[in-house]
């Protein structure tokens, strides 16, 4: 059906409205109210690392180059990491020379197979959400939607000064943060992929990562 | 999965077969509880919850009302973006259309994600008939597909069986000797789903929200599957029942705050997957082409009467949960897609079938899911008034016994003898006869004289 026919039907529907009024007519609102989160007297970064870790994410801050190189030895031993994918997130850039130094293949798939067999899919995050410990990672910005979905591990790499406070300051206004148009997929993280659906049993790692880690970038 | 136990059975036949299911019976009430706690929990995380539920219900209602409007405006923007609208008055024109689209593109095999929408429409037996393989990824929905069954929660579809069932059903396709810990049985599934996603041909899912001020879908899934069905096939068709649509960002703000706490007691989903029209120019990445399916299929007979605000329902299944019918039959005694409070209300409304009627019944008004939804829906008044209307457009026998009901008993006489007539009736007859199951824990107290309450004020006794 063409899109005037479908709207005139509708038309048509909605102007029986006043002779059968809805029982429940919702009060008019003057103004939407904001959302208040409950706690948030902490600092962002510390409550963003608590939540994220209430989360199931596994989260480690750096203050320099070496503290993050840590970090990545730490999820290579921990994961048997032989290949990763880089997203390109510039600060998943950082994580390049760490991998090569650890003698890590960064393989420059070329299918969603070969992203899938990397062991590590490394990206950045436009931003990160304090209350509920969540990572945002767009398509435009990454150059792809599949390096944080694929591999079994996820490692996101964050600067402390992407931190916002809560959800709703992001989805109250998304077009405002990304002034070029909003990327095809904005996707916000919260922890590893998870399913309750045998026996009502948590379960991690169903379709998405099994593992998710969060490197917080912090002031020097 | 687009399985109609409704036709040619009854809700009493089907609660009676729900009764009979011992793991049903063991696993509902403990998921239904889980979930009602943690709703509980995740609204205190919120200060203003209660005043978040009247925005929401406001949001809703005048995105109804104004609903050419809005949705004019979502799919200019979903267009300008570079993805196709398709408007589906039907659930014919909607599978056909998507039938049309795979036949396009020569598509043999097809994912999708949890969607409600296109079970009412039955797309997997259309798209199955025209040669396209469809696979269910959602885990739970994947089992139940494997096992030739509907979902039994909509949240949780195959809680109605055990680790043991779903072993031995992945053991029959894999011919190999899995064990029952659901760790294994999801690695199973990853495996076996991952080479699906990657060569999938079209990817279906529905839509948790579209915000139509800038043409987005949003679209929440905890296990991925949702981002993969939407990222790697190189078509992505969501198919969007028409009132899932909000003004602005703000808007959504609001009713996704709501959605995942009262749906899991989540404070948020795993993934929140914002998608604004297909892949774009310099990503890798992503569906060359994105098809928005706006469904009608009855809805609109719905706007101006009484049963508006059911349009308003967010799909979250809160008000399952704490139904204490639902909770004893579970999703299957609804005989279709959509079950508890919210399918007892919108089955009988969307649904042809005669027998939907019946499933306002299967309510007892008691006011928990309206207690219990985020947008506020009056759902028992929904129910009562389809208990009305049906009664009205009943043969009449049903008016008929409770008008000889009324007049019979606004006669003194007349109702001192019927009391007399129960009270020797419950001694009397033999248990055959007598209904002793509708009686059991209760006692008929013996009467005396028979007194009513009419003659003993008349006589000054009270």
């Amino acid at each position: 059906m063409d899109r005037s026919t479908f709207l005139a039907r509708v038309r048509l529907r909605l102007a029986q409205t006043q002779d059968a009024p809805i029982p429940h007519p919702p009060a008019r609102l003057s103004a939407l109210p904001a959302v208040r989160y409950a706690g948030g007297g902490e600092p962002l970064l510390a409550q963003f690392l608590q939540a994220a870790s209430d989360h199931g994410a596994l989260v480690r801050t750096a203050h320099h180059l070496g503290q993050l190189t840590e970090t990545v030895s730490e999820i290579c031993d921990r994961h048997k990491v032989r290949t990763a994918v880089v997203s390109g997130d510039p600060e998943a850039n950082l994580v390049r020379p760490v991998l090569g130094a650890r003698g890590i293949e960064v393989v420059a798939a070329e299918s969603f197979a070969e992203t899938a067999e990397a062991d590590l899919g490394v990206t950045g995050a436009t931003h990160a959400i304090a209350t509920t410990g969540s990572v945002v990672v767009d398509s435009a910005r990454a150059g792809d939607r599949t390096t944080s979905l694929l591999p079994p591990a996820h490692l996101a790499v964050v600067p402390a000064s992407h931190i916002v406070p809560t959800p709703s300051d992001l989805w109250g206004d998304l077009p405002r943060h990304y002034p070029g148009g909003l990327p095809s997929q904005v996707v916000f993280i919260t922890g590893p992929s998870k399913s309750a659906d045998i026996e009502f049993t948590l379960t991690v790692g169903v379709h998405g990562p099994k593992s998710l880690w969060i490197a917080v970038l912090t002031d020097r | 999965m687009t399985h109609d136990l409704l036709t040619g059975t009854t809700l009493r036949e089907r609660s009676r077969r729900a009764l009979a299911n011992p793991q049903l019976q063991r696993t509902l009430p403990t998921v239904a509880d889980a979930l009602s706690q943690r709703r509980a929990q995740a609204h205190s995380q919120v200060e203003n919850y209660e005043d978040l539920r009247d925005a929401a219900r406001w949001i809703r209602g005048e995105v109804i009302a104004n609903l050419p409007e809005v949705l004019e405006q979502l799919a200019t923007n979903v267009e300008a973006r570079g993805g196709t609208v398709f408007w589906a008055a039907t659930a014919q024109e909607a599978t056909d259309y998507i039938a049309g689209v795979a036949q396009e593109r020569g598509a043999r095999l097809a994912v999708k994600s949890k969607s409600m929408a296109t079970e009412e429409v039955g797309l997997n037996d259309v798209l199955d008939a025209a040669g396209v393989e469809v696979v269910e990824t959602d885990l739970g929905e994947w089992i139940i597909q494997l096992a030739d069954q509907t979902p039994s929660h909509i949240l949780a579809p195959a809680i109605h069986m055990t680790r043991e069932d779903v072993s031995e059903l992945f053991n029959r396709i894999s011919g190999g000797d899995l064990s029952s810990v659901p760790a294994d049985l999801c690695a199973f599934a990853r495996d076996q789903l991952r080479d699906k996603f990657l060569t999938a041909d079209l990817g279906i899912s529905g839509c948790n929200f579209a915000v139509a001020e800038t043409g987005t879908l949003v679209l929440v899934t905890n296990e991925g599957n949702g981002r993969l069905v939407t990222s790697l096939p190189p078509v992505h068709v969501a198919v969007m029942g028409m009132e899932r649509v909000v003004r602005s960002w703000q808007e959504l703000d609001v009713v996704m705050t709501l959605l995942p706490r009262a749906a899991t007691g989540q404070d948020i989903s795993v993934y929140v997957n914002h998608l604004t029209g297909p892949k774009q120019g310099a990503e890798r990445d992503g569906p060359e082409e994105l098809h928005l399916v706006i469904l009608d299929n009855g809805r609109s007979e719905l706007l101006g009467s009484e049963f508006q605000e059911m349009l308003n329902c967010i799909r979250c299944g809160a008000c399952l949960n704490v139904c204490p019918v639902y909770r004893h039959i579970g999703g299957h005694a609804y005989g279709w897609v959509y079950s508890g409070p919210m399918g007892a209300v919108l089955t009988p409304l969307l649904h042809r079938a005669e027998e939907a009627g019946e499933l306002s019944d299967a309510s007892t008004l008691c006011g928990a899911c309206y207690e219990a939804c985020p947008v506020k829906i009056p759902l028992q008044d929904l129910l009562l008034s389809l208990r009305r209307q049906r009664a009205q457009d009943g043969s009449g026998m049903l008016q008929a016994a409770w008008g000889a009901w009324a007049r019979a008993w606004s006669n003194p006489a007349v109702y001192r003898a019927s009391n007399r007539v129960v009270s020797a009736a419950v001694r009397l007859l033999p248990d055959a006869l007598f209904p002793r199951r509708w009686t059991e824990g209760r006692t008929v107290p013996r009467r005396s004289g028979g007194r009513d309450l009419r003659s003993r004020l008349e006589r000054g006794q009270i």
